[in-house]
């Protein structure tokens, strides 16, 4: 288990040394390049020129990847060309928020999801069975980006619950540490943050927890019911372990592994996929900023949004494959793939 | 209910016929509407009372009006035209995208199985590579270079479903490998091209395809969030998911414009989904059996 | 517009039955989950697209940190509000101009601090506009085009004759200067914090505008409190947020909860919603924005003079105001629109409708069916816009396809004559000088007329780079007027790069408990505040 964890950790850098170029090529080959947005707002054309050598984009494709990679060796993700202002800081200043998100959207996504599973499971068949599946299903299809407006319809517009938009009121002031608003309020005495950050992120997290319920609840109730038919159940059972004790024990830890690799590629999914979310809600995270970026061609907040995403990616579904294997007796054993 | 557990329950003494009956018409009901789907899309150009690009009336008309029953947009285009006009990018969008990224994907994997060795690793290194890319944009890049259309869209779409494709089929294929009738073929002398096409791919087709229902429905979804995002196709063409973008910013004033559009897609998204799940389902205990 | 406004505010009604249907109204009690409304008493909520959070007067970062921000805490020489053609004093008290028109005596406004505590005179103006001119100065960033907004190679240097005097001297004369003084990046920056933070000012910004930045969430919210020393005295309203919020239906949602005072981000067509509702007041701006479609004079068929006018006369403009505006704009005349000097009513026959003139002109031309494409950007009104011209091209005979592109790959196609044929081009009001929508966009040798509509190749541009350096040379303000009134007519009748396509404004939405919102300026992105105030 330890080589092939090496073993992963090993691949890492080539994992990310292919995204990095791949975004790099990319981006280059998109029409139209930051000059032109820039120039947008200009008039000479003598100007455009001088901003393409600031730029340092008259160099060859080559030096100019050359540059960026001994760059990326440093750790140093280069500076946006639009905002002036270092990737990393604008990472550090995105990240976070796109991270709570993610962690919040997970937690509805399990309670979801896993109570309609058990509940289903429980008695498989039955009319609550059926209309629990039905539930998921409509979920799952619900297309996010009109969910999310029809949230915001209802709980914002028409009831007048809940925020529509941003992260937190305009009333409070918050000086960011770590840039994770509950952290932060622990670490400077802040209590009065929490509620305004909760109520801020539940509309977003309800409409990617909520859509993503669906696929967690129906792998999660065939996973339990499907153990429930294996041989170690009905010994148990023989045996006259009391039914509550089996479902606990038995069935959900065994069921549990096959639910915890959909919560780590339902993860690793939401950090690059909320963008949606982002954007109907003005929520201000990464993968909102990525998009823009490459819309707007700052190839430097493009490449280094999608590389810190792509590290992200890797390393939770690295987590959940070890829990995997770590959870899972017989995997165990056996060596590798 | 089409699964196992769900039939052994349902044979219970007394209103089993009946239940048989209601869960045959539900488990008909998801086909029932994903063929409607495809006939009113195909049949738009004789069900629309209206030119779907064309101002035929007052602009901004409630829902139920004469002559409109879904009323008209901002432009005075008939809405029920647009939206019947707007399945057919979804369709040609979420079957061309999934059937290309089976094709490609399964093509891929297909080779990496039943390679195996060195040259598999490598290939399944590049698809955690294009994993780890996040999927969004990777599919706004492909339609920021290549400009938007609805081929491009298509592209787009079926890049982003390519990798879930390509493992499965590398792991049917590998496993087919392994059995003797590849054995065989290989020891008879077949080249490795023949063994692919004739012997292992025909195996592997049937789980692909239902792979491949499954996930119509995340590509409506994609496609559809793309267009959103205004990505997709050139308006004036009609297409949902640009309709709800549209629509969005009239929300006050006509909901129907931004909810019409979404609930067909989420529609269609349900219909083809519980297609897949049967077929998965029915796939599953037919292989056991 | 029939069925839109004829029946009852849908939203308090539907807001009502949707909570008794629930029977929520007990439960809402229960879930004061949301906030009270933050905005009223003495802090002011605006809207902004973005915030990057780098006040970096000298670069361009986005209409957030560059506009909105900015003019709500910088000012520089000269302000133009928008309801006078010619530029008032700001930092400057006046300033006297030398008889060739080719210096500019500012005399600065005597007892005025920066917002760090530093004290205004000519040496402080000086070392912000040696920031911009001299090309080695440390503090000056990357990218910096501020002297190309200010003048370019026409802007010889800089002096201080005396301790308040600051003095421009200029190659050629130039009336427009005065206006783009008042341009957000003229903004004079305090020199203390330029010493300390250098290149890092934007993220460190001290200038001496009507309020002071209190705090910075980059895309999220800049706080900012009323300057003290502001040279018209302290602002009424003590406290301004402004609070990104990038979509439609969430301003409009924090508009009616009473969460934002002021917006100029609302669509057009949810002007009429808005103003039934009793909380919220729609304040008309005049139509200071430009909608113009470039046409590539280097491309067939657009080289001929014909198509062009054909093109012009083909655009169905009261259309575009109804179905792309829903009637929130107007129908041009040509480039300079009625609300600036050089306007004149008998403008309006460039925009003249008439497709049987149109086709007419094109079948002499031989160019009936002539494929062409437009490009447009694919956000804001743009989509709009493009679906009724295209129709409205099509139907004199043209066979136009509109490409709606994402921002970088448009104004890639713009600027490459190869690349494109028909294209929008906006045009805002940035100060209201006449020259503005001419010497940067029309002249030989700006990307306008040699990459958008490729003019410079026409024969007369030559005449017309002459009349409007002359145009800008005079001093008279009425003069001057009228010559900008010829110009537009020249380029109308004889050349025709462009068509005026439309001219609208960005809708102003303020709750009916602020006052004295600058509507004007707001209408076309400038945002002057401190006039602001509560009612009772």
């Amino acid at each position: 288990m330890t080589g092939e964890i090496l073993r992963r950790l090993a691949f890492l850098p080539v994992t990310l040394f292919a995204v990095a170029t791949l975004v790099f090529l990319t981006l280059r080959a998109l029409p139209g390049s930051t000059v032109d947005m820039l120039a947008s707002q200009f008039s000479t054309a003598g100007l455009r020129d001088q901003l393409i050598a600031q730029l340092g984009l008259d160099r060859s494709l080559w030096e100019q990847y050359l540059i960026y990679m001994s760059e990326l060796i440093r750790l140093d993700l280069g500076r946006s060309f639009i905002t002036g202002k270092d990737v990393s800081v604008m990472v550090w200043e995105t990240l976070p928020v796109t991270i709570e998100l993610a962690v919040a959207s997970l937690i509805v996504m399990l309670i979801a999801g896993l109570g309609m599973a058990l509940a289903a499971a429980a008695r498989p068949g039955s009319i609550l069975d059926g209309a629990l599946r039905f539930i998921a299903m409509t979920l799952f299809a619900l297309p996010w980006f009109w969910f999310g407006i029809l949230l915001i319809l209802v709980f914002s517009l028409w009831l007048d619950w809940l925020p529509a938009f941003g992260r937190l009121p305009s009333s409070v002031t918050y000086e960011p540490i770590t840039n994770f608003v509950l952290i932060d309020a622990i670490l400077q005495g802040r209590p009065d943050l929490i509620r305004p950050w909760l109520t801020h992120l539940i509309l977003p997290s309800l409409t990617v927890g909520l859509t993503t319920a669906g696929v967690l609840m129906r792998l999660a109730r065939s996973g339990i019911i499907e153990t429930s038919k294996l041989d170690f159940v009905r010994t148990a059972r023989m045996k006259g372990v009391p039914g509550r004790r089996i479902y606990l024990r038995h069935i959900l830890r065994n069921a549990a592994l096959g639910i915890l690799t959909v919560i780590g590629l339902q993860f690793g999914a939401m950090l690059g996929g909320s963008v949606i979310a982002e954007v109907v809600f003005g929520y201000p995270g990464i993968g909102r900023m990525m998009v823009d970026a490459v819309l707007t061609r700052d190839y430097a907040v493009a490449q280094g949004a999608a590389l810190v995403l792509a590290v992200f990616y890797v390393l939770v579904n690295l987590a959940t494959d070890l829990a995997y294997r770590w959870a899972d007796p017989r995997l165990r054993r056996k060596p590798g793939r | 209910m089409a699964d196992q557990t769900g039939k052994e329950l349902t044979m219970r003494p007394g209103g089993a016929g009946v239940l048989r009956l209601v869960s045959a018409a539900l488990a008909a009901l998801p086909w029932v509407v994903a063929s409607l789907f495809i006939f009113a899309a195909l049949l738009a150009p004789l069900l629309a009372p209206y030119n779907p690009i064309s101002n035929v009336g007052p602009p901004m008309l409630a829902l139920f009006s004469e002559g409109h029953a879904l009323g008209t947009d901002g432009f005075g285009r008939d809405q029920l035209s647009r939206l019947l006009y707007g399945l057919r990018p979804m369709l040609v969008v979420s079957l061309g995208a999934v059937t290309l990224a089976m094709l490609i994907g399964g093509a891929y994997g297909l080779i990496s199985g039943v390679n195996g060795g060195r040259a598999d690793w490598v290939m399944m290194r590049l698809i955690d590579i294009l994993m780890s890319f996040p999927l969004i944009l990777a599919a706004i890049l492909v339609l920021a270079a290549l400009g938007p259309s609805l081929l491009n869209l298509t592209l787009a779409v079926a890049v982003s479903q390519l990798p879930i494709f390509a493992r499965l089929a590398r792991a049917l294929a590998s496993g087919e490998a392994a059995r003797d009738y590849v054995m065989a073929a290989r020891a008879a002398g077949f080249t490795p091209l023949h063994v692919m096409i004739r012997e292992v791919a025909p195996n592997i087709l049937r789980p692909l395809l239902v792979q491949a229902t499954s996930v119509v429905a995340l590509a409506a979804l994609t496609a559809a969030a793309l267009s959103y995002l205004g990505l997709g196709l050139r308006p004036p063409a009609p297409d949902l998911g640009y309709m709800v973008r549209e629509g969005q910013e009239l929300i006050f004033i006509a909901p129907e414009q931004t909810i019409l559009p979404g609930l067909l897609i989420a529609v269609f998204a349900l219909a083809v989904s519980f297609c897949g799940d049967q077929l998965a389902d029915s796939d599953r205990s037919g292989g056991r059996r | 517009m029939t069925g839109t406004t004829d029946f009852n505010p849908p939203m308090a009604i539907s807001r009502r039955n949707f909570g008794q249907l629930l029977g929520v109204s007990g439960a809402m009690a229960m879930l004061p989950w949301k906030l009270e409304a933050q905005a009223g008493g003495d802090t002011l909520v605006f809207a902004l697209p973005g915030l990057v959070g780098n006040f970096e007067p000298h670069t361009w970062v986005g209409f957030g940190d560059t506009v909105h921000v900015m003019d709500t805490v910088a000012r520089g020489l000269t302000h133009m509000d928008f309801s006078d053609p010619l530029p008032q004093p700001a930092i400057a008290e006046g300033w006297t101009v030398s008889e060739d028109g080719r210096v500019y005596d500012f005399a600065i406004r005597p007892g005025l601090t920066f917002h760090d505590g530093a004290a205004i005179d000519a040496a402080a103006v000086l070392r912000t506009f040696q920031r911009m001119f001299d090309e080695s100065d440390p503090t000056r960033p990357e990218l910096s085009f501020a002297l190309d907004n200010l003048g370019g190679p026409n802007v010889l240097g800089f002096e201080t004759p005396d301790e308040m005097t600051f003095r421009i001297n200029l190659a050629a004369p130039d009336a427009a200067i005065l206006g783009r003084l008042s341009r957000p990046d003229m903004v004079i920056i305090s020199p203390t914090a330029l010493e300390e933070h250098g290149q890092e000012i934007g993220l460190n910004f001290a200038s001496c505008g009507p309020y002071r930045i209190a705090s910075v969430t980059p895309n999220e919210r800049v706080v900012m409190e009323a300057f003290d020393n502001f040279y018209k005295g302290t602002p009424t309203v003590p406290r301004i947020v402004m609070q990104v919020i990038p979509e439609a239906v969430a301003q409009m949602t924090a508009l009616a909860g009473g969460d934002l005072n002021v917006t100029n981000l609302i669509p057009h067509s949810n002007v009429d919603r808005l103003e039934a509702m009793e909380q919220i007041r729609i304040e008309q701006s005049a139509a200071f924005i430009s909608a113009m479609l470039a046409m590539n004079c280097g491309v067939a068929p657009l080289d001929d003079i014909r198509v062009r006018r054909a093109i012009n006369l083909g655009i169905d403009r009261e259309a575009i105001v109804q179905e792309a505006f829903f009637g929130k704009a107007e129908v041009p005349g040509y480039i300079t629109p009625a609300a600036e000097q050089g306007y004149a009513p008998d403008h309006q026959r460039h925009s003249d409708y008439d497709p049987d003139a149109a086709r007419a002109l094109l079948e002499e031309a031989g160019a009936i069916g002539a494929e062409l494409s437009l490009i447009s950007e694919n956000s804001g009104f743009w989509p709009r816009l493009g679906q009724v011209v295209e129709r409205s091209l099509n139907g004199i005979g043209l066979n136009v396809t509109t490409e709606y592109l994402d921002g970088g790959t448009f104004n890639g196609r713009l600027f490459d004559p190869e690349a494109h044929e028909l294209a929008f081009l906006q045009r805002s009001a940035f100060f209201p000088d006449p020259d503005g929508r001419f010497s940067p966009l029309f002249m030989t040798g700006t990307a306008g007329a040699d990459s958008i509509t490729a003019q410079s190749g026409l024969p007369e541009q030559a005449r017309l780079d002459e009349l409007i350096t002359a145009a800008n040379a005079e001093g008279d303000p009425e003069a001057r007027g009228q010559l900008y009134v010829e110009i537009n007519d020249y380029m109308a009748d004889e050349m025709m790069p462009v068509a005026a396509v439309v001219n609208t404004f960005l809708p102003v939405a303020v709750t009916t408990n602020v006052l004295g919102v600058n509507a004007n300026a707001l209408g076309t992105y400038r945002t002057f505040l401190e006039g602001s105030e509560f009612t009772g």
